[in-house]
């Protein structure tokens, strides 16, 4: 009966059936739960003491008069097979019923005393248990299924067992002086190893996956085993009742072996075997019944051409089963192989195929050994314009060299990786036009070696969206400047009317009779004074007006807020607002980009500002610089209105603005460049009292600095 | 052209933009003195002299604009000429509806500068001539006597001497006498003259 173990077990002699029998198991152990404990026990060994019982009755049956010995002894098979399938634990079941059946089987049998047929059972039980052992342990449960563990099976079925069952007997014999012991013991012996040898397969097999097989076999193969047991049979019965001929006996005794290769080919050693005992059992029965070539002669004689003619036939046959079910379980396990790296590659080429990156593989020279369809939409080429040639044909002239340098690069270290990381790479399409894009590599063994996975992304529209958003923060920059161009004007006008004054001055002193050239002197070291003060306040504002790229150097927060207070502080005055800061005494060193961390604090200064335009009492601007937990942090205090605490979570949304005229993008703006550079920004506001904006920034330590130097490399630094 | 005692107080908070300018109207033979913020010169004495005041309207403190309001209250007339931005427009109209004579936008060409100083201290000179000929006319007028007054009053209404004596109730020979002591008091010879100092006395016929 099968059970947990049994699942070992059978997997070992039906790889492929298991498979696809899983639930057929379940459906099995749910019914088979009732049949647990004793009951299970009791059923076990009864079926089994009446299996052993019948199959000794019917070798009894296969005795050749007067001699009363037969070819081959059966029910050790059984004994053996069960317990090659048996859980240990479970062993103790088969050995009462293997009592009882071998007692009962000599009841009333004059020559056998019950003394002898009980000890004769419990010999032929540890015989067998030990030869089951022995198998266990050096073939695990897989004594059928390859050349190597058929040979053990052989050795212990066909030598070791049957010569420790039949050795005391005839040892007894030869000792009590007895005639003729060895030719008898010679029959004995083959006996019983036939028996083994022969029925053990059927029987295992049988119990392992002869349900299954009943189960799941597909009408073809039923068939097939149809036609297979008819034409065995059939040629057994002409064969083994053909009356002798000297001259055909060879011909005739040949005529199943056919049946028999086939049998073992295409039914493996459970067919193998089943013919076997077919063919054995005609030959038998034919032959007590003096038909066939076996007929002539001695019943003794009779019974040892039997035995030479089915070992000569057993032996064989086993080992070319054997070889046949391992060359069908390595040949399924390669089908099963391929089965699964054809899907493994099927997979892959679906990835492949569906990510909306182009998608390339690369050899070490730049070959190209595989494209997917964005690649071909993407460059503009067909597939096979693109296989087999070098890569670099996929990026302009300029930027090939670098390609080749970044592919020897990663193959050198093959270490996932983009190439090129910041350089503005660009891939030329077949029709010559250009686009931005990105490259990563991955490395990829095959069977050809290492590959380059290389995965192409366009950047055309991040680039659009990155230019439309630098525009929108320069336009917003703009924006707010043009709020305090009349500051501007004053503060480009002073210096400028101070120059013409002083020109217009010397020019009415130079009219004089006797010009007095030391004022005059004294004048154009002014002008000249006044002329550097204009073009300082014009270079400040051109950083400012200025559409460059981004650009991350370390700076110091604390040069940011006084060169923004410089900007801002006719400004201030106009709008009578007083300025104050503390400033940390260390440099505030941040990675960032001057312009836009100026333009924080210039929409921060002009916010504070503008919610003071309202306020009667003091207008005071507080500016502050701590260093805290790795931040630096800013904070812009005014003394104006305050926020109103429903209005305060909105008020870094684009759109949103208290002011009237306001187009609420300056604090929206901010936001998002303080979080471009890795920061945040929060405000704290009291009505009536006023607003405190603050915003942190991670602190540059020296360390930190060579590695956020390096491009895309650390957080907040990513663009 | 230039009067010796005319005195221009230029008011800016800006250093070299005052220095400058203060040259440039030294150049051009003016007396200056300069004052960084409107408080400095309300401390300063601006004295009685003729002059005109040339100041910035933006400034840190009062500006311009809050100046000139406290100048027009303590009865100071200098005239003011104004130095603006570009973008103080408002400022600006704000400061000619206070009287400012001029605005100028900053940078000053000289010869705007000069030309607008020469005109303030044309216009303190006439400024000046009235007040003193107001002083004068004023104290003509106070050597009156009652009777002489209601009679200048009731002259200049245009009545003859023979209703001036009937609603005085004297005769006319008299109103004729006074009459004439009134034009010579007053210092005019014909009835034309009498009528235009009484405007420019603002008598009409409701005097006291």
């Amino acid at each position: 009966m099968p059970c947990c173990e049994e699942i070992q077990g059978q997997s070992v002699f039906q790889v492929r059936a298991l498979a696809s029998e899983v639930d057929l198991k379940l459906e099995r152990q749910a019914a088979q739960a009732w049949l647990s404990g004793p009951v299970r026990a009791a059923l076990v060994m009864v079926l089994f003491a009446v299996l052993f019982f019948s199959l000794q009755r019917l070798t009894f049956l296969l005795r050749f008069p007067p001699y009363e010995r037969t070819t081959l002894w059966i029910p050790g098979a059984l004994t053996f097979s069960v317990l090659l399938v048996m859980p240990i634990r479970h062993w103790w079941q088969i050995h009462i019923g293997l009592s009882v059946a071998g007692y009962a089987a000599y009841y009333g049998d004059r020559e056998v005393p019950e003394l002898v047929a009980l000890l004769a059972a419990q010999f032929h039980f540890v015989t067998v248990a030990a030869g089951a052992i022995l198998i266990r342990r050096l073939s695990g449960a897989t004594p059928f299924s390859n050349v190597a563990s058929m040979l053990l099976f052989v050795v212990a079925a066909g030598l070791l067992i049957p010569l420790a069952t039949s050795t005391p007997a005839d040892a007894i014999r030869w000792l009590s002086g007895k005639p003729d012991v060895w030719p008898t013991a010679l029959r004995s012996f083959l006996c019983i190893a036939l028996g083994l040898l022969i029925g053990t397969p059927a029987f295992a097999t049988t119990l392992l996956s002869g349900l299954t097989w009943i189960r799941t076999a597909s009408w073809q193969v039923r068939a097939e085993a149809l036609a297979l047991a008819i034409s065995l049979i059939g040629v057994g019965i002409w064969v083994f009742t053909t009356p002798a001929d000297a001259n055909t006996i060879p011909a005739l005794v040949c005529a199943p072996v056919p049946f028999l290769l086939w049998a073992a080919l295409r039914f493996e050693v459970a067919g193998a075997c089943w013919a076997l005992l077919v063919i054995a059992y005609l030959s038998t029965w034919n032959a007590i019944n003096d038909r066939g070539p076996f007929a002539p002669g001695r019943p003794e004689d009779q019974v040892l051409q039997l035995q030479l003619f089915l070992l000569a036939v057993t032996l064989p046959l086993l080992f070319m089963a054997a070889g046949v079910a391992e060359r069908r379980k390595a040949y399924s396990l390669l089908l099963s192989e391929m089965d699964e790296r054809r899907r493994v590659e099927e997979r892959f080429r679906l990835v492949v195929d569906s990510t909306p990156s182009a998608i390339l593989m690369v050899n070490r020279e730049g070959e190209i050994s595989q494209v997917n369809p964005q690649t071909e939409r993407l460059f503009g080429y067909q597939q096979a314009e693109l296989l087999s040639q070098t890569w670099e044909r996929l990026f302009p002239q300029r930027l090939r060299a670098l390609a080749g340098e970044s592919l020897r690069e990663f193959f050198a270290s093959s270490a996932l990786r983009g190439i090129a990381s910041g350089t503005e790479m660009f891939g030329l399409r077949k029709d010559g036009s250009e686009f931005p894009l990105e490259v990563g590599l991955t490395p990829i063994e095959s069977a050809g070696g290492l590959l380059a996975l290389v995965a192409i992304t366009d950047n055309t529209e991040r680039k659009k969206a990155e230019e439309a958003r630098r525009e929108l923060v320069h336009a917003s920059r703009l924006a707010v400047l043009s709020e305090f161009t009349t500051s501007i004007a004053h503060e480009i006008n002073q210096p400028l009317g101070a120059i013409l004054s002083n020109a217009d001055a010397a020019e009415l002193l130079l009219r004089k009779p006797s010009p007095p050239l030391d004022e005059v002197r004294q004048i154009l070291k002014d002008i000249r004074n006044d002329d550097l003060r204009a073009s300082e306040v014009i270079r400040r504002l051109r950083t400012l007006l200025r559409q460059g790229d981004v650009e991350r150097q370390p700076i110091d927060l604390n040069s940011v807020v006084n060169e923004v207070i410089f900007i801002l502080r006719t400004e201030a005055q106009r709008r009578r607002v007083e300025v104050g800061t503390e400033l940390s005494p260390d440099a505030a060193m941040v990675l960032g980009d001057k312009v836009h961390l100026q333009q924080i604090m210039l929409n921060l200064m002009l916010n504070g500002m503008e919610a003071m335009a309202q306020t009667s009492g003091e207008r005071r601007l507080r500016l502050k610089t701590e260093q805290a937990d790795g931040e630096v942090i800013v904070s812009v205090s005014d003394t104006g209105a305050g926020v109103s605490r429903e209005r305060l979570p909105k008020i870094f949304e684009r759109f949103f603005s208290t002011k009237p005229e306001g187009m609420g993008m300056g604090l929206a703006i901010s936001r998002s460049l303080v979080e471009e550079h890795g920061g945040r920004i929060w405000v704290e506001s009291t009505e009536g009292q006023g607003s405190t904006f603050r915003f942190a920034l991670p602190i540059l330590s020296n360390r930190i600095e060579m590695k956020s130097l390096e491009p895309r490399n650390s957080a907040g630094v990513t663009g | 052209m230039n009067s010796p005692e005319s005195l221009i107080h230029l008011i800016d908070d800006d250093d070299s933009l005052r220095k400058a300018v203060a040259r440039l109207l030294q150049a051009a033979g003016y007396e200056v003195r300069s004052y960084s913020s409107a408080g400095e010169f309300l401390i300063a004495d601006p004295g009685a002299g003729p002059g005109c005041i040339v100041l910035d309207v933006r400034m840190p403190g009062p500006s311009g604009l809050e100046l000139q309001s406290a100048l027009a209250r303590q009865g100071n007339r200098l005239p003011i000429i104004f130095l603006t931005g570009h973008g103080d427009i408002p400022m600006s109209v704000q400061a000619i509806k206070a009287g400012a004579i001029d605005f100028l936008t900053k940078p000053v060409q000289g010869e705007s500068l000069l030309a607008a100083v020469e005109n303030a201290l044309e216009v303190c000179r006439q400024q000046s001539g009235q007040q003193q000929r107001a002083d004068f006319l004023r104290g003509c007028y106070q050597s009156l006597s009652d009777r002489e007054r209601e009679i200048f009053r009731q002259v200049v209404q245009g009545r003859l001497n023979k209703q001036i004596a009937a609603s005085l109730g004297i005769a006319e020979r008299t109103v004729k006498a006074h009459r004439s002591q009134v034009m010579e008091k007053m210092q005019v010879s014909s009835l034309a003259d009498l009528v235009r100092v009484a405007g420019e006395l603002e008598i009409d016929g409701d005097l006291p």
